[in-house]
């Protein structure tokens, strides 16, 4: 065990694409960043998607830049496969406990030349990325743009045969290696956990995720990916292509019997996405995409959601009550259709592949480390939302992303800059008040003009 | 030259690193998508650590065009572009003093989902070669210059500068 004691003027908790702009955004400012992330690779569920809506734009070539910036920057300090362990207040701001967990690879040896993951003879599958889609290595680089690229070992299925000690260049493997805890003074934090999917097996209706052939909206991401797990779009239970893909939407948002009343907001668009990827990638399949309401709120998306009938992807509304499986495991949707008179008929469509548009609900907690209460969705309450929108009720502590609701991608990096500049002007007012610490007024290394 | 004899009788290397180009590279390929096969592709961990000798010798040893496919200012490795930048520099500085034609060597970024981007740069190249042929071996070098050929430096072996 090790401690440290280092002074920051702002904390961030989580490396997504919020995380990193509101860290990018301090940092530029001259404000010395501590981010961490408990991933052993900064990027967040952003680095996992294909397109971004409703440009189509390339994700990986948006986030790669924002990781290389991060984790380039002087003003940040990026600590990766890390956790806020304990927070509590001094007169400087925050004391922050930080566990780093081992990664049993020293992390300034390892160079990322992947001789130990080419050296591995075994393989795990791959739920982090690739929901196990496909597989990787015991000792592994997490993928090919992971920041930091340092090779991280599962030391609950290694055999410890060594193989990687020899292949390794430099030495940096270290079966030894502890847990080090860590302490920094941080005069504000800003939070940015971000959030998870409703689980694929809470609707029971939708079969509970037995069914291979009925994935979720971020799996089908990983489908359309290039760097995905079979380079193409195949479907899961036999390899086939498919000819006939159903979107189900609403399949993890409002809905009283998951206790996700709300409108998780992206889930209208990135099924739209998809489907018009799907056009391109399969153009010879079918695509319907069962809706309640299609919610296109953002700039560009109602011309989005134009094109993408235009385009003949199949709109239909209804709600779907049912998901069975046939004999050749192809899903049966038991649709209730509701025509543009109103008129409603029950049927029953077979496809071979059907994706769920889940949800989203918060990753994490931060009521109580951090003393931010909660709102009635799960995700950090707000007070002053209008006014304030990054501002939480405890002082000094800021919230970005999807950490304070279900948000895109556009929405995420606003605010970003939302909370950093209020972070900022915290700061700033605390420094007038002469609560700036002379080592951190040091430290400020922003020239103005 | 046609396409044949550039396919026949020239290499292009190109130096793919494994964060950028070489995942573009593998793409392609898993894409099922072709390109000549005068190309050869080595997959390098960062483009920084090759030196002017690197390139001179390359093209001594029967390289004739050579495309550095790095992922810029993506790459994980802090210093790597604008190091690597300043190494092409330096060897196109030499390839003047050699008389070589700077088209032969190109400095491309390429990231893990380039594609089109790989195959234009390969395509590129081929026509390069089919516009200035072969590099017309050995090497016209100055008596003074520093850069010796290979076989009157005794050793293969590179070492930095």
């Amino acid at each position: 065990m090790s401690t440290n004691n280092s002074h920051v003027d702002a904390l961030v908790v989580g490396g997504g694409i919020s995380g990193m702009q509101a860290a990018l955004d301090l940092a530029d400012q001259g404000y010395k960043v501590l981010l961490v992330e408990r991933k052993s690779s900064i990027g967040g569920k952003m680095i996992d998607l294909s397109k971004v809506f409703p440009t189509l734009d390339c994700c990986s070539c948006i986030t790669t830049p924002k990781m290389s910036a991060t984790a380039h920057h002087d003003n940040i300090t990026l600590m990766t496969y890390s956790e806020v362990e304990a927070i509590s207040r001094n007169e400087d701001g925050f004391t922050v406990k930080i566990l780093k967990k081992p990664r049993y690879v020293i992390e300034d040896s390892c160079t990322g030349c992947r001789s130990c993951e080419l050296a591995c003879p075994l393989e795990v599958p791959d739920d982090e990325h690739e929901f196990g889609r496909t597989s990787h290595r015991i000792i592994y680089v997490p993928f090919s743009t992971a920041v930091p690229q340092k090779a991280v070992l599962d030391i609950d299925h290694c055999l410890f045969c060594g193989k990687c000690m020899q292949a390794c260049p430099s030495d940096a493997i270290d079966f030894t290696q502890q847990p080090e805890h860590l302490e920094y003074t941080a005069r504000s934090i800003v939070l940015a956990t971000g959030f998870e999917t409703t689980p694929l097996d809470a609707k029971k209706e939708y079969g509970a995720g037995q069914f291979r052939n009925v994935i979720s909206g971020m799996m089908m991401e990983r489908l359309l990916a290039p760097t995905g797990p079979y380079g193409r779009v195949l479907r899961p239970s036999d390899g086939k292509m498919p000819a006939s893909i159903a979107y189900v939407q609403c399949a993890g948002s409002r809905d009283q019997t998951l206790g996700v009343p709300y409108c998780s907001r992206v889930c209208c668009m990135y099924a739209i996405k998809q489907a018009m990827l799907l056009s391109g990638a399969l153009p010879m399949a079918e695509i319907t995409i069962y809706y309640m309401d299609i919610r296109t709120f953002g700039k560009g998306y109602e011309q989005f959601y134009q094109n993408a009938k235009a385009m003949g992807i199949e709109f239909l509304k209804g709600k779907v009550a049912k998901i069975r499986e046939d004999e050749n495991q192809n899903p049966i949707v038991r649709v209730e259709l509701i025509d543009e008179y109103g008129k409603t008929r029950v049927t029953e469509r077979q496809h071979d592949l059907v994706v769920l548009s889940v949800g989203m609900v918060p990753g994490y907690n931060p009521q109580g480390m951090y003393g931010v209460p909660i709102a009635e969705d799960g995700f950090v309450q707000l007070p002053d939302y209008n006014v304030f929108p990054a501002v939480t009720s405890q002082e000094g502590i800021f919230v970005t992303g999807t950490a304070a609701g279900p948000m895109d991608i556009v929405d995420s990096i606003m605010m970003a800059g939302a909370a950093a500049a209020s972070a900022a002007a915290y700061l700033e007012s605390k420094q007038k008040n002469g609560n700036r610490t002379p080592q951190n007024q040091s430290e400020r290394s922003v020239e103005y003009a | 030259m046609n396409r044949d004899e550039v396919i026949k009788n020239t290499k292009i290397l190109i130096l793919a690193t494994l964060s950028g180009g070489y995942r573009g590279a593998d793409m392609t390929g898993q894409g099922h998508l072709e390109y000549p096969p005068n190309t050869y592709i080595l997959p390098v961990m960062t483009s920084a650590i090759f030196t002017p000798k690197f390139y001179i010798d390359a093209f001594e040893k029967g390289f004739d065009a050579i495309t550095v496919m790095y992922s810029g200012t993506d790459s994980p490795y802090k210093g790597e572009s604008e190091r690597t930048a300043e190494i092409i520099n330096e060897t196109y500085e030499k390839m003047r003093e050699l008389n070589l034609d700077l088209r032969r060597l190109r400095l491309a970024a390429i990231c893990t989902v380039c594609v089109r981007p790989f195959l234009e740069e390969v395509e590129r190249a081929e026509k390069l070669l089919e516009e200035i042929g072969p590099l017309p071996r050995p090497l016209a070098r100055p008596k003074e210059s520093i850069y010796q050929p290979i076989e009157e430096r005794g050793d293969a072996t590179y070492v930095n500068e």
